[in-house]
């Protein structure tokens, strides 16, 4: 089974499925992490060291965000980014049962 | 800022004409020493890796050259410089280690050079040419001042050579030529396109004045000049010695191969790794003091067959501040990165390598910007955050693929912490010094290993933090600590490196306080930013504490080292200011570590234990963001612990989570 990163690889249809648990992230001829779940939230979710800029320093708000396998809860993608920004990361990759 | 072309500002907008052009234009006012097919392919390959390697070295020595020469502490100490050698037409065939971004754009500089400076005033042997125009290329912002010269071989062109480096300051309206209230570029130092300083081998007093008259530091910034000169010299000198061994033919033919190797290894490299396209955004917060504003950097990588596209299409348009950048930003984002990431064992000729790639990316945007947009931060604000973008899709790419995955590295030190300080030294003489602590951030984690605590910046593989008692020695400060931030290194799997934080105090200046001009960015928005579910670093943080008690516990003995151990009062630092530091006062900058790579909760919890033990992590982000439950006293894991607080925490985050498909578009 090839892969796209260390959480998501290809299963033998072609569809993304989670490396950890095989859950279906994408089936065949969905968007790239379709059925991937979303966690949003105050930057402070990244951990103590990522701070709300007080006073703030943008006038835009933003957020956490985490993509998550909907079986097994393994972050997918995690990002401090602009609410009003969607899909600021992604990846479309050719599925190769072989290389070359 | 609106784009407006601006008529007699066409001639410096700069795109690399094709060889073949350029070989015609040029070749009307000087003779370009060449070599074809047959003269490459007669070289044997023992000859090719001696020459190989002494190209190589030369440009080594072409760095110890300028350390030696140059009095600058960010030249001598931070290695913020570079060198290349060329060829008759400036493509790169070897550049040096130190800061690479330096080297992405030097060639536009000489080829612009051959087509506007032949005929007049003529290229001849012993000239050198200074250029510090972003928009022709050579450096990434007007401080980054290229010096390069030509090497004839009898009457033909044979060469070039060529150094960059910072110049602490080149005029504009603030210290250093860190314009933070820049709307253009006449806030700043004037973009100096190539001009012939050295003539026959003589230093033309005429232009060094006029060179030197714009800086506040004028002795100091004569004496990188020299230091530049001096690297070429040598660097010529030994060129000249190579060519009366081996023949100007053979060397020649050795530099045409080694283009060749570069690109043909490059695109063997990618041939083995899946087609693909990548996108990622870099964010930076604040175009100048004063603005709020958050802009936004786009990068699809798209990866076919042999080759790569860089496409920055969606970025912002130019900004009325200091963070923009020209074309050569661009180049000087892409060209660390590749190399880093593809080349770790193919020649750094970007010439060669750059063969393989192409760059989409549109003027009056904020990393191609035209003029007259304000560029003065461009080489560590637009560049630096195009190098983010690009190492972050460059990671995705690599990923994909068993030989290409160790390869991948997260984004290192997401950006520069720059605290710049100006006024009277210790000896009662002026001094202007950028604070080059930061060149210790965090480096981004790899898909098998953490990054490297402090371990830089990727742009610059031989940058160096400065020494603290150097920096003591030369500038009115005193040091209450500097050493690596918990916490500072993305969570992941593998963890991204820690950056860390400086703590100083004016001392002994002859003035009660010194200028200080503060730009930085990643304060709302981190800047390193993790791969694979791995997160971003810290948000950057840079306070000053004025009317700070701190002299009065050095007099009592005691030396803070905390924040919490300091009364005064606190001024979180914008991500631009211009302001003063008074004796009374205390400075803090946390710069950032590098982002982190795959999910935090698979990381080893031995290795989660071990961060805890050596302070990299806190016990807070050890239980709340990995997940790892460690027994009190001796500090090892509680495995049953662990295994359950992951299991909550997966849980939780499920609980707290949507279907992604529900989201409406932008």
């Amino acid at each position: 089974m090839n892969r796209v990163d260390d959480n998501i690889a290809f299963a033998e249809d072609g569809g993304q499925v989670c490396s950890h648990c095989g859950g279906v992230l994408a089936a065949v001829g969905e968007p790239h992490l379709h059925r991937a779940l979303i966690r949003v939230g105050e930057v402070s979710l990244a951990g103590p060291h990522v701070r709300a800029a007080d006073p703030p320093v943008v006038d835009e708000e933003v957020q956490f965000r985490q993509l998550l396998c909907p079986s097994c809860g393994t972050a997918l993608l995690t990002e401090i980014a602009a609410t009003a920004d969607r899909d600021t990361r992604t990846a479309s990759v050719t599925a190769r049962t072989s290389r070359g | 800022m609106p784009v407006t072309p601006v008529p007699g500002s066409e001639k410096f907008s700069y795109r690399p004409t094709p060889a073949a052009q350029l070989r015609e234009i040029a070749g009307e006012h000087v003779r370009l020493h060449t070599v074809d097919a047959a003269e490459v392919a007669a070289v044997d390959p023992l000859t090719y890796e001696v020459v190989r390697h002494r190209l190589e070295s030369i440009t080594h020595e072409m760095g110890e050259a300028i350390k030696r020469m140059s009095g600058s502490v960010i030249v001598t100490d931070c290695n913020d410089f570079n060198f290349a050698i060329m060829d008759e037409i400036g493509d790169e065939v070897e550049i040096g280690l130190y800061n690479t971004a330096l080297c992405a754009a030097i060639d536009m500089a000489v080829k612009w050079t051959l087509e506007h400076r032949a005929a007049n005033p003529g290229i001849k042997p012993g000239d050198m040419f200074l250029c510090n125009d972003p928009w022709v290329g050579g450096g990434l912002h007007q401080n980054d001042t290229a010096l390069f010269a030509p090497l004839f071989v009898g009457d033909e062109l044979f060469a070039w050579t060529g150094a960059v480096a910072h110049q602490i300051d080149l005029g504009g309206v603030s210290p250093g030529s860190w314009s933070v209230k820049s709307t253009d570029v006449f806030w700043e130092s004037l973009p100096t396109p190539p001009v012939k300083i050295v003539e026959g081998g003589v230093l033309r007093s005429d232009i060094e004045d006029v060179w030197l008259r714009r800086s506040r530091m004028p002795a100091l910034v004569g004496l990188d000049l020299r230091a530049k000169i001096g690297a070429n010299h040598m660097a010529q000198e030994r060129l000249n010695e190579l060519v009366d061994r081996y023949g100007a033919s053979t060397v020649k033919a050795v530099m045409r191969r080694i283009l060749d190797n570069a690109e043909q290894r490059v695109r063997a490299k990618l041939a083995a790794i899946p087609d693909g396209e990548w996108s990622a955004v870099a964010y930076q917060d604040s175009a100048r003091e004063g603005d709020e504003t958050l802009y936004r950097i786009v990068c699809t990588l798209r990866k076919q067959g042999e080759g790569l596209h860089f496409d920055f299409t969606g970025t912002d348009p130019q900004a009325d501040g200091l963070i923009n950048c020209t074309h050569a930003g661009v180049r000087g984002g892409i060209t660390p990165a590749v190399l880093t990431a593809l080349c770790g064992d193919v020649p750094w000729a970007p010439a060669g390598v750059f063969r393989c790639i192409e760059i989409t990316s549109e003027p009056g945007t904020i990393n191609d910007c035209t003029f007259p947009a304000g560029i003065s931060k461009g080489s560590v604000a637009s560049a630096w955050a195009t190098l983010n973008v690009v190492q972050e899709c460059l990671g995705g790419m690599l990923d994909t693929h068993e030989d290409s995955r160790p390869n991948v590295t997260g984004v290192c030190l997401g950006s520069w912490d720059l605290a710049l300080l100006a006024g009277l030294d210790q000896r009662g003489a002026p001094f202007v010094s950028m604070v080059g602590d930061a060149m210790a951030g965090g480096f981004g984690a790899r898909s098998d290993l953490d990054g490297v605590d402090t371990g830089g910046m990727a742009g610059a593989p031989m940058g160096r933090i400065p020494d603290v008692e150097m920096t003591e020695f030369s500038y009115p400060m005193l040091y209450l600590w500097r050493r690596e931030e918990s916490d500072s290194g993305g969570p992941g799997r593998f963890r991204g490196g820690v950056g860390g934080s400086s703590c100083f105090v004016l001392h002994r200046s002859a003035a009660p306080a010194v200028h200080l001009v503060v730009s930085g960015g990643g304060k709302a928005i981190p800047q390193s930013s993790g791969i694979s579910g791995g997160y971003p670093a810290n948000t950057q943080l840079d306070l000053a504490i004025r009317g700070a008690d701190v002299r009065a516990k050095l007099a009592a003995g005691h030396i803070a080292t905390s924040l919490d151990e300091i009364v005064g009062q606190r001024e979180v630092m914008p991500p631009h200011l211009e302001t003063v530091l008074g004796e009374e006062d205390v400075y803090y900058m946390a710069w950032q570590g590098g982002g982190g790579y795959g999910d935090p909760l698979l990381r080893d919890p031995a290795a989660v234990a071990a961060d805890l033990r050596a302070g990299k992590v806190t016990a807070g982000a050890a239980a709340d963001v990995y997940g790892v439950v460690t027994w009190p006293g001796s500090g090892t894991v509680d495995a049953d612990g662990t295994d359950e607080r992951r299991r909550t925490l997966r849980a939780d985050r499920l609980a707290s989570a949507t279907p992604r498909s529900e989201r409406s578009p932008r």
